[in-house]
This record gives C-alpha cells, sequence and structure tokens, in this order.
C-alpha cells in the first residue's frame, strides 16, 4: 500500500451506475454499480468470466450495447479521452505490425496531436523520459516483435506514461511478464498515484493485490465486495465470488 | 524493342501497383488480404442492376454501381464482424458468395440475353489499356493511364492524412479508439477507398493484376522490414520492379502480361521470404546453425 493521503473530495476514477454489458453476445455483466476511488492503485479481480475485462472495456466505451452510466474522474468519457491512457491485454495488439519500441510510446502523445499535427520537441521529451522511466530506453529502435513479453510490457506502460494521462487502465498487465519486471512496473504504478495519478488494473494475482494494492473491487457479472483488499479478499468473498464464477461459466 | 506503348503499360503497372501496394498494405496487416478478392465478385449484382437500367454494360455508370456494391460488401463484412458472432475470415465469406449469387440470379432470370459476361463488363486486361483512349486538354490519352494516375494521387494522400489513425488502429485498435483517433473512422474509409479503388482498377487492367498488388507486395515488404513508413516505400518499389520485370518476361516469351506481372511478384515474394535479411527462411536457418 502506498499509504498516500487521498483527497476524499477527489472525483472517482471510475464511477459505474446500473451498467450492463454483453460480450460476444453472451451477458457479461448485469446492473453493476461501482465506485473506484481516484489517486489510489486500484484492482479489478475476480474469476474467468467475472467480466473484469468487460468491466474497463465498458467503462472506456470499448465494448458496444452499455446500458447504464460511468464517469471517470467525474467527467463522460468524450471530454476526457486524452486523460486516459490504456494498456490494453497483449493479444488484442497486432504481434506482427512493423513498428519500433520508440513509435509506439510516441503514440502516447496522439491524443494530443489528432490525426496531422506535428509532434513538438516537447512530445520527444516526454517520449525519451517515459522509456527511461521503465527503462526501455535503450531498446528504442528495437521492432517490437523482437522483444520479450516483459519488455513489451514496458514499452506500453511508456506509452501511457508518456501521454500524461490522469487515469490509468491496464488490462491483465502482468501475464506473461517475469516477476522481476512485475515489480519493477508496479512501482511505476505507485509512483503515479504518489503523484495523485489514478490508476485501475484488471489483475488476478490476489496476493499481490493484497500487498501491493490501495483498493480493490471483486467482481463475479456482478460486485462481489470493494474497498481494501485485505477486507474485499476474505474467504467468504472469494467463496462467493469464485463459487458463483463457476455457475456463471456453466449457464 | 520496346515501343511507346510497352512504356505506357509499365507505367500504368506502376501506378496502379503504388496505390494498391499503399492500401494492401494496411489490409495484410490487418488479416483483410481478401478484401479485394471478395469485392471483386461481389459488384456483380451492381453491374446487372446498371445493365437493367440503362441497357448499359461498360459504361461510367457500371463502374459505379459496381462500387455501390463494392461499398456494400465491406460494409457488410464490417457490420458482421463488429457483433463480434462470427470471426472476420467467416464475416467476408459470408458476404461475398450471397451478393455474387445475387448477381447471377439477376442474370439467369432478367438479363440472360444481355451476354454479360465479368470479362466484357467490367473486367479489362492492361494489354490493351493503351488503346483505349480518352481526351484530356486537346491529347488523346489512355484512360487507364488518367485513371491509374489519379488513383495513385488519391490514395496517396489518403494515406498521409489517415496514418496516425490508420497505424494506430492496425496496431492496437482500442488505444486507437480510446484515444480520440477515430480508428474505426480511420478503418471504414480503408475498406470504402479499396472497393473504389478495386473497381476502378478492375476496369483497367483486370481482376487477378488488382488482387496480385493488393497482397504481394505489401507482404513481400512485411519481411523485409520493421517499419510501416518503409513497409509502405519498399511495396511500392516490389509493385514496380515486379511491373517491369514481368512486362519484359512477356515481350521475351510473347506472352500475358497480365500473367508475367503476377507470376513476377510471385517470385519477388519467395525470393524475400527465402532470403530476408532477419526474417527469411535460408537466413533463419543459417544463423540457427551458426
Amino acid at each position: 500500500m502506498t499509504g498516500v493521503v487521498v483527497d476524499e473530495r477527489r472525483p472517482p476514477a471510475l464511477a459505474l451506475r446500473g451498467v450492463s454489458a454483453s460480450y460476444g453476445g453472451r451477458a457479461v455483466l448485469e446492473d453493476v454499480d461501482l465506485d473506484i476511488p481516484g489517486g489510489r492503485l486500484s484492482a479489478v479481480v475476480g474469476p474467468n468470466g467475472a467480466g473484469k475485462s468487460t468491466l474497463v472495456k465498458a467503462a472506456l466505451g470499448l465494448v458496444p450495447a452499455v446500458r447504464g452510466e460511468v464517469r471517470l474522474l467525474g467527467e463522460p468519457l468524450r471530454r476526457i479521452r486524452s486523460r486516459v491512457a490504456y494498456v490494453p491485454q497483449q493479444d488484442t495488439v497486432a504481434r506482427d505490425f512493423p513498428i519500433t519500441a520508440v513509435q509506439v510510446v510516441e503514440m502516447g502523445r496522439y491524443p494530443h496531436r489528432g490525426w496531422l499535427r506535428r509532434l513538438t520537441r516537447h512530445d520527444d521529451e516526454l517520449v525519451a523520459a517515459a522509456m527511461a522511466q521503465v527503462g526501455v530506453e535503450a531498446l528504442a529502435d528495437q521492432p517490437i516483435d523482437e522483444l520479450s513479453g516483459g519488455q513489451r510490457q514496458r514499452v506500453f506502460l511508456a506509452r501511457a506514461l508518456a501521454q500524461q494521462a490522469d487515469l490509468v487502465i491496464l488490462d491483465e498487465p502482468f501475464t506473461a511478464v517475469d516477476a522481476r519486471t512485475e515489480s519493477a512496473l508496479l512501482e511505476v504504478l505507485t509512483g503515479l498515484c504518489e503523484r495523485g495519478r489514478s490508476v485501475v488494473a484488471v489483475h488476478h494475482d490476489l496476493r499481490t493485490v493484497r500487498d501491493r494494492f490501495d483498493h480493490a473491487a471483486l467482481l463475479a457479472g456482478r460486485v462481489v465486495a470493494a474497498g481494501p483488499p485485505r477486507e474485499v479478499l476474505t474467504a467468504g468473498n472469494l467463496e462467493r465470488a469464485y463459487g458463483l464464477g463457476l455457475l456463471v461459466e456453466r449457464t | 524493342m520496346s515501343t511507346a506503348d510497352d512504356v505506357l503499360i509499365v507505367v500504368i503497372a506502376g501506378l496502379l501497383s503504388t496505390a494498391c501496394a499503399l492500401l494492401g498494405s494496411f489490409l495484410v496487416l490487418r488479416r483483410q488480404a481478401l478484401l479485394p478478392d471478395a469485392v471483386s465478385h461481389a459488384v456483380l449484382p451492381g453491374i446487372v442492376l446498371v445493365f437493367l437500367l440503362t441497357g448499359q454494360r461498360a459504361s461510367l455508370f457500371t463502374v459505379l454501381g459496381a462500387t455501390a456494391f463494392g461499398v456494400l460488401c465491406v460494409a457488410g463484412f464490417e457490420w458482421l464482424r463488429r457483433t463480434r458472432i462470427v470471426g472476420s475470415d467467416a464475416a467476408l465469406a459470408l458476404v461475398f458468395p450471397a451478393l455474387f449469387s445475387l448477381g447471377i440470379l439477376g442474370i439467369g432470370e432478367f438479363a440472360s440475353g444481355a451476354h454479360i459476361d465479368l470479362d466484357s463488363a467490367i473486367y479489362g486486361d492492361i494489354t490493351f489499356a493503351p488503346l483505349r483512349t480518352m481526351e484530356l486538354g486537346g491529347l488523346e490519352v489512355p484512360t487507364s493511364l488518367v485513371v491509374t494516375g489519379i488513383a495513385a494521387v488519391v490514395i496517396g494522400v489518403l494515406v498521409v492524412l489517415l496514418w496516425r489513425p490508420l497505424q494506430a488502429s492496425t496496431f492496437d485498435p482500442d488505444f486507437a479508439e480510446l484515444g480520440g483517433l477515430r480508428g474505426r473512422l480511420a478503418g471504414r474509409i480503408l475498406l470504402v477507398a479499396v472497393a473504389g479503388l478495386a473497381v476502378v482498377a478492375f476496369d483497367s487492367v483486370g481482376a487477378i493484376l488488382v488482387i496480385t498488388f493488393f497482397v504481394v507486395p505489401a507482404a513481400t515488404a512485411r519481411l523485409l522490414t520493421g517499419r510501416m513508413s518503409t513497409m509502405l516505400v519498399v511495396a511500392v518499389a516490389v509493385g514496380w520492379a515486379a511491373s517491369l520485370g514481368g512486362h519484359q518476361a512477356a515481350l521475351t516469351f510473347d506472352t500475358s502480361i497480365p500473367g508475367t506481372i503476377g507470376l513476377a511478384s510471385g517470385i519477388l515474394f519467395v525470393l524475400a521470404l527465402l532470403c530476408a535479411p532477419r526474417r527469411g527462411l535460408l537466413t533463419r536457418r543459417r544463423r540457427a546453425r551458426g
């Protein structure tokens, strides 16, 4: 835990009211109400098929057919697009796309520059600083498909840092990542929260959530519990979530 | 031994390959390489419809009608794909046979006496491209030269304007959408441009060359480069090399020009597949041994 003093007047990083969403024709989330606090390192956890990824994608407008209302940092999505950075699951990224590490990080500046405006020297500096912060400056000109899973994930986090976003949302950022990288990335994310930014990560390793995150939301098609990880990840809640998860899987 | 007509044919093929390679590079990376092939079938009901309405088989209206159904095909494909209920490849394979069948039925029901065969209606042949001319500023200019020239310029400008959204949405569609880059919009513009270019190009040079130019130079270039911008340049260069080499081969062996250009593209691809500096099969094997 970061032990930061949280300003309770700060708007929640994510606020969902009555959100339902389906994925591939299957209802995954039903009528979800959830507040994830701002300025903290928060995890969304739950069994496979619990709707973790769908929840963040629905919040980000990436999954169609959403009912309900979503606010990010107190605002509707359309008003703060450039202030939200997203690190997607690795399998949604085209692996064989010809692009170098530095070009991926430069993409973090696109939301501020749009289709046509040139990147400025300031943009270049932010890109270089972001790459240095996650330790990939030496890989700048490497094609992305020649990097290891851990190196690639560092590059994607660098893109989010270069974007200078106030809210960073990550979907399973630590799959196919070595333990050392996971720890290093968590440190960077904690640092972001200490500077007042909000971080929400879909995650499945309950131990890291307990040890390193400030807040957890436990899902199973609905919110089973949300709050400080030690209060949320109790044996009773986990039983409810993971037991229920199996039922949801079967139907 | 080469005449003005020979130079013209190479230039027309080169211009067309330029336009096709620019769009085709994105198609190949988006796993939509079969799209131009699908469009080539889906345009048939457009051709039949224009014939029924106007009695014309090869006019500007034919091209417009065909383009409309080409766009309908990509729109249907895009909609089916977005539902995520069927896969991307199945979505395409579901749409174009339906449209092609509609065209076949249309011919059988209403136009059987018209002898609409695809070759005469819209699928031209680059061999005869220098012979079909139009007036431009008082000069007799081959229609295909004008069409492919305009196509190359328009597509070039389009790719420059859409560079960021196309690149970002091909690489990481969710990021492109979320970051306000309108990746989906750029993707749709790409599909419509592909449909339009395909139809116009079928009319000028024939379907096989068009499908070749959309896919083969792009796939070859991907083997040779690690950056998108370089890939586009290399793809265009491969297209021109295949046009020149294929045309020379056709003259030497006195055979079909589209056939030899298509074959030359294939040979360039195989060479890259074997010998590309990082990805080539032989290169990898040598590296594994050394």
